[in-house]
């Protein structure tokens, strides 16, 4: 038998649940232009019916259904499209960003226009080629000093302002991290609302179309995964969970309620993030680089110019120094090949001191056999290369194993040498093959960490000079910038020659000056007793030999290859002008990607009056029914209460 | 020789090159927009488009032949660079002007493609998310036991709904 207010409760059940349906719907509407807002929807579900089977039922027809109810309230978003969403806006994030510098870039260089550097080069070569015409023109010697200084000064200014616009970008990028890690921090605070709210058993809404806002912010940033993992308790089977979002390479950001701060650079995939440590570590140090290589070849190829002639140079270039240390591991790990290295590390001193590059060497060297004790030895500073090689070939044929510390103690005493950088660029060359340090090592006095920082500290480049890659050592040189050479190649003091070279042109173009621009003691003078003589042999040779310069192949880069100074020039903007051209296309391409997937996003998610006027027109009219029903029950009721039993009264 | 007829089918060439551009642009914003009555309509724009270029491209490939027979090329087929070593003064102009004009219009074309082939790929991703979802994957090929075997489960591959209401 069912109860006497079965039909009210199923009537009031109906309209408590249109209700609902209206309230869900106002929310709805009035939420039509939040941004990140997705439409929410309400199931509606049936009570269960009356009576449950089992041995003691009613025998009343069939299951009377019971009412129905709001189920769940949903929010409508497809996560396909957030997927999607989030890739697209990755990469507009990097290609964006990359664009954005490559035009700072771009406007820098200013090429090609009346005050960019080919101009002012140009013009410098007229002025040269106009003294050419009148050698004994006094205004014409002051046209071209002054042209020179131009030269320099426009190089110093390129090069200035690129580094500005560099140290620029570190900021940029501790400011970017810092945001990240703000985001990812406001995330793990909505994962704990989100996993306060669910066991409950309740869809938080706002709650997750908060959590995917900050997400979708995050994807432009770097590139993230995220999976969702189970609140527990009596969550709801739609309940999406907590996010677990993992950088693409692995390593976790947030997970639950805590968010992982400390991530490391080095790990970081495409995205905005990327795109400043790139345009900070390839971008503006290459064409820094190209400044220098520039800078510094017209510079000593016209200092050479001068020099054959007898003159003072025109361009004021510091002597190139080198400081080279040597590491050397003294066991007996490296075997036969330390000959190998003894006559390259000859051969490296004789194309130094070639090139009229002052060089010092010191020694330091380590036994290793893991056991504290004896400390490394280490050997004075010298300019002769073979103080140090005798010592090297006595070291190395010594059987006995010093008891010394590891490696990296060899690396601090090296550092204590206090080399200064006034006297020539910073080069340490480790020679060993077996792991340097034991990670983690508690007896050891410094770590793989302070190392590396105390080396960055005074500007030291470290290269390593080994058999095999343990893993260890490639890395050390990588974090130094320096190189990893094969103890087995036979060029590498060609590399380490070639590193060296590099560092000692490196930062020229920023200190590009002319020293004293002396045409006047120019022999020239002693002849011009014979006005017709203009173009006579003595007078404009030397002249002719400085414009040269600017028509002679060089080897600008030191690659190898030669080419003139125009060539190499428009080879550099040139290439400069294509990667610009590919970011601005692609990062078109990429916004035009993501604003195809936001719009059908859109389509899925957002807000359509019309169909919220509809529903409002569905859910009112099952409302007034359902009061309708009450109506009759309560008729039925009065009837039965007020009306039965009342035959003949 | 006189490369007239030359530079007049590379004018055609290039004004075929160029509405095809356009038609390319066109498409990435029907592409946007999800539009397939007029994307099909631009396909076949584009086809006839491609007759017709393959039609001028033959003409161009013989009014070549006939202008460098007799003269070296650089490589196995003629290029117009050796054409405008060959020719002369006034025409020699043009026709380095229309190189430049056909090799800037043809990277256009080449970058709309990429961005269209991007825009597709995105769709169809949706689209086959979607429809796997209705319908049901093939059952494995692999052996099982006999009895467990559905008869039902060959047919089942190329129908859209797997209703059996």
């Amino acid at each position: 038998m069912s109860s006497t207010f079965f039909g009210l409760e199923t009537a009031r059940r109906g309209m408590v649940s249109q209700q609902g349906a209206l309230y869900v719907t106002g929310q709805n509407i009035a939420n039509a232009n939040t941004p990140g807002y997705s439409r929410q929807r309400v199931n509606l579900v049936q009570t269960t019916p009356f009576p449950a089977p089992g041995w003691n039922r009613p025998e009343i027809p069939g299951q009377l259904g019971t009412g129905v109810e709001a189920g769940s309230i949903q929010r409508i978003r497809d996560s396909f499209l957030d997927v999607q969403y989030r890739g697209e806006n990755n990469k507009l994030g990097y290609w964006k960003t990359l664009d954005e510098n490559y035009k700072k870039l771009e406007e820098i260089m200013n090429e090609p226009s009346e005050t960019g550097l080919a101009n002012t080069i140009d013009k410098f070569w007229q002025s040269l080629q106009d003294l050419a015409a009148n050698p004994k023109s006094d205004g014409a010697r002051a046209v071209v000093s002054q042209r020179g200084m131009a030269v320099a000064e426009t190089f110093s200014y390129l090069a200035n302002s690129l580094n500005s616009i560099k140290s620029d970008l570190e900021t940029e990028i501790s400011v970017t991290k810092s945001q990240i890690d703000s985001i990812a921090e406001q995330i793990a605070n909505v994962n704990k609302q989100i996993g306060d709210v669910e066991p409950h058993g309740y869809l938080p809404n706002d709650l997750y179309d908060e959590r995917d806002r900050l997400i979708d912010e995050l994807s432009s940033l770097i590139n993230i995964n995220v999976e969702y993992e189970d609140s527990g308790g009596n969550a709801s089977k739609m309940a999406e969970g907590q996010a677990v979002i993992s950088l693409a390479g692995g390593p976790v950001l947030v997970s639950g309620d805590t968010a992982f701060t400390d991530m490391d650079l080095n790990q970081v995939s495409i995205g905005k993030l990327q795109a400043l440590i790139h345009a900070h570590d390839d971008v503006y140090p290459q064409m820094i680089a190209d400044l220098d290589n520039l800078a510094y070849t017209i510079a000593t190829q016209f200092n050479k110019v001068q020099s054959d002639a007898g003159l003072p140079p025109f361009f004021d270039v510091p002597e190139p120094k080198a400081q080279v240390v040597f590491i050397v591991d003294n066991t007996s790990s490296m075997g036969d090949e330390l000959e190998n290295v003894t006559d390259n590390l000859e051969e490296l001193a004789g194309k130094l001191t070639g090139d009229g590059i002052e060089s010092t060497f010191g020694l330091v060297t380590f036994g290793q056999d893991g056991e504290p004790g004896g400390s490394p030895n280490k050997n004075p500073l010298t300019t002769d290369i073979n103080d140090i090689l005798s010592k090297l070939n006595t070291v190395l044929k010594e059987d006995e194993k010093n008891l010394a510390e590891p490696g990296l103690e060899a690396i601090m005493e090296a550092i204590n040498y206090n080399l200064d950088s006034s006297d020539g660029v910073k080069e340490f060359v480790l020679i060993t093959d077996a792991p340097v340090y034991v990670e983690d090592d508690e007896q050891s006095e410094y770590s793989i960490s302070e190392v590396i920082d105390a080396l960055a500290e005074h500007g030291i480049k470290l290269h390593v000079i080994s058999k095999s890659d343990n893993g260890q050592l490639r890395p050390l040189a990588n974090q130094t910038d320096g190189k990893f050479l094969n103890i087995d190649s036979e060029t590498f003091d060609d590399d380490l020659y070639n590193s060296i070279k590099l560092d000692i042109r490196k930062g020229y173009a920023d200190q590009m000056e002319i020293g004293q621009p002396d045409f006047e003691s120019d022999p020239s003078d002693e002849t011009s007793n014979n006005p017709s003589d203009e173009l006579g042999d003595g007078n404009t040779t030397n002249i002719l030999n400085l414009l040269d310069v600017f028509d002679g192949k060089f080897d600008y880069d030191l690659s190898g290859d030669v080419s003139d100074f125009r060539s190499y020039y428009q080879s550099v903007i040139g290439k400069m002008a294509v990667d610009s051209q590919q970011s601005g296309r692609l990062s078109g391409n990429s916004d035009m990607l993501r604003q195809a997937v936001e719009e059908r996003r859109m389509e899925v998610s957002s807000v359509s009056l019309d169909e919220e006027m509809t529903n409002l027109i569905q859910f009112q009219h099952a409302y007034t029914a359902a009061a309708r029903m009450i109506t009759v029950q309560d008729q039925l009721l009065d009837k039965i209460i007020n009306g039965m039993g009342t035959v003949g009264r | 020789m006189s490369a007239h007829q030359l530079i007049h089918t590379l004018e055609k060439l290039l004004a075929l090159h160029q509405s095809l551009h356009h038609l390319s642009n066109q498409k990435t914003d029907v592409l946007k927009k999800g539009n397939i009555d007029s994307l099909k309509e631009i396909i076949k724009d584009e086809q006839k488009h491609l007759l017709a270029i393959q039609k001028v491209d033959k003409e161009r490939e013989l009014e070549v032949y006939k202008l460098i027979s007799g003269h070296e090329m650089a490589g196995e087929h003629p290029s117009i660079s050796d054409c405008i070593r060959i020719v002369t003064g006034a025409e020699k102009e043009k026709l380095s002007h229309i190189q430049e004009q056909l090799t800037t219009c043809l990277t256009q074309i080449k970058e709309a493609n990429e961005l269209n082939q991007q825009l597709l790929h995105q769709s169809l991703q949706f689209i086959n998310l979607s429809l796997e979802m209705v319908s049901p994957e093939p059952q494995e090929i692999n052996y099982g036991r006999p009895s467990q075997k559905q008869a039902t489960s060959t047919k089942i591959r190329f129908q859209a709904f797997d209703s059996k209401a």
